[in-house]
């Protein structure tokens, strides 16, 4: 089934993707963010708070932001 | 069945014509000038401490440019996918999507509020606080008309609580309302040109919950002011000197230039010439081989100090003295050099 993966980390990248029927959000984030701790992130679900046995449904939008990101003086 | 918000959809409506009048034909290419202009910076400061046996500086200098050329292999990246054909350029969002985005920021978020005559629409967060330090609320005003441009936002603190020694700065990050992204930069960019309107929201609120002190306007150990290290006095960020050796902080009156390299040094990393006792550095004093006696470039004479070299010539004198070639002994003349 297909879902819209949002991952706001890094280089950023936003666009379709084939998961398997009865995915987790879990286990898209480790598929995902190959560093890093779920908890370390915002993970939403079509916009609301997930939770990580949420089972993935076709169309589903994830976006998956960092709890922390770093600002810098003007670069 | 969910009910329909006409005010929230006539707003999606207004904002997807906005976000569709800058195609990707108008993109904007914006080149990574400024980091790659602090790499060139900061390479030529590690060569320099370097030279100096400056090991902590040249350590700190070394992070600084590995966090700085990952800005700069991002941003390169990013304007890469930014340029590759259509077809494989991300969704952009439909005028349902931004009336979702829309509907989860009022639930998210303090207030959301749209000017459809300056198009603008500014969301507020709740009160940031970092580390225990109260910098309140803040309005992230999103210029809707332009979107092409760099950084179409600003930030404003509602309730203001500035850094002593620079009222421009109201958060570590913030200047004049303007906010340095960092490691945001890149997927706020993004967010914005696919119109991802909640995304870029929450980017900025993240962004502004937290802090990294290694690349701050202010830090927040310097919020109320900045100590000087020597004498304990307080002084804004503009005055802060910093000793180039160890990078304690300095007030004008504690920093010494070394009279040979130029640079600035607190007062233990800096030593008097024991001859001519002007202050250097102590990477640019030596100690002489005879008596151990510090003493500058200008004092220098082969690896003796003057006071070693004036002695050794007063024996060699001596020594002549007592060994004349001719023997003036009962003629009433003095001894001759050989």
């Amino acid at each position: 089934m297909r879902v819209l993966m949002i991952n706001n980390d890094g280089a950023g990248f936003a666009d379709y993707i084939d998961v398997e029927v009865g995915t987790t959000v879990e286990q898209l984030f480790t598929q995902q963010v190959k560093s890093g701790r779920p908890s370390d992130y915002l993970i939403r679900v079509n916009r609301l708070p997930s939770h990580r046995e949420q089972v993935l449904q076709e169309g589903d939008r994830i976006s998956i932001t960092a709890r922390k990101i770093e600002g810098a003086v003007g670069l | 069945m969910t009910e329909r918000n006409r005010p929230l959809e006539r707003m999606a409506w207004q904002l997807f014509e906005l976000f569709n009048a800058t195609p990707r034909s108008r993109f904007k290419i914006e080149l990574p000038v400024a980091p790659w202009q602090e790499c060139v910076r900061l390479a030529k400061l590690i060569r320099k401490a370097q030279a100096h046996d400056c090991v902590h500086a040249t350590e700190h200098l070394l992070q600084q440019f590995l966090e700085t050329q990952q800005t700069l292999i991002s941003r390169l990246t990013a304007l890469q996918q930014e340029l590759k054909p259509s077809s494989n350029a991300s969704p952009r969002s439909t005028v349902s999507d931004l009336y979702l985005d829309l509907k989860a920021l009022h639930e998210e978020f303090a207030s959301v509020e749209y000017d459809r005559h300056n198009h603008q629409l500014t969301v507020t967060t709740d009160e940031i606080v970092l580390d225990d330090l109260q910098l309140g609320p803040f309005a992230i005003v999103l210029e809707c008309d332009q979107l092409g441009n760099v950084s179409p936002f600003r930030v404003e603190a509602t309730d203001a609580n500035p850094a002593s020694g620079s009222s421009r700065t109201t958060h570590p990050h913030v200047q004049d309302d303007t906010l340095c992204e960092g490691e945001g930069r890149v997927p706020l960019e993004r967010a914005l040109r696919q119109g991802r309107l909640f995304d870029f929201f929450l980017i900025v609120r993240q962004i502004l919950s937290s802090y990294n002190s290694e690349s701050a306007y202010v830090r927040i150990a310097d919020w109320h002011g900045i100590t000087c290290h020597d004498c304990g006095s307080t002084m804004v960020e503009e005055d802060r000197e910093s000793c180039f050796r160890c990078e304690t902080d300095l007030c004008s009156d504690c920093s010494y230039g070394c009279q040979s390299c130029s640079e600035r040094f607190c007062n233990g990393c800096t030593e008097a010439c024991e001859v001519c006792h002007e202050y250097y550095c102590q990477a640019c004093l030596q100690t002489c081989s005879e008596c151990e006696l510090l003493y500058c470039e200008g004092c220098h004479t082969d690896d003796k100090c003057p006071n070693c070299v004036e002695k050794q010539e007063t024996e060699a004198n001596f020594s002549s003295a007592a060994n004349p070639s001719v023997h003036a002994v009962r003629v009433g003349e003095v001894a001759v050099s050989p």
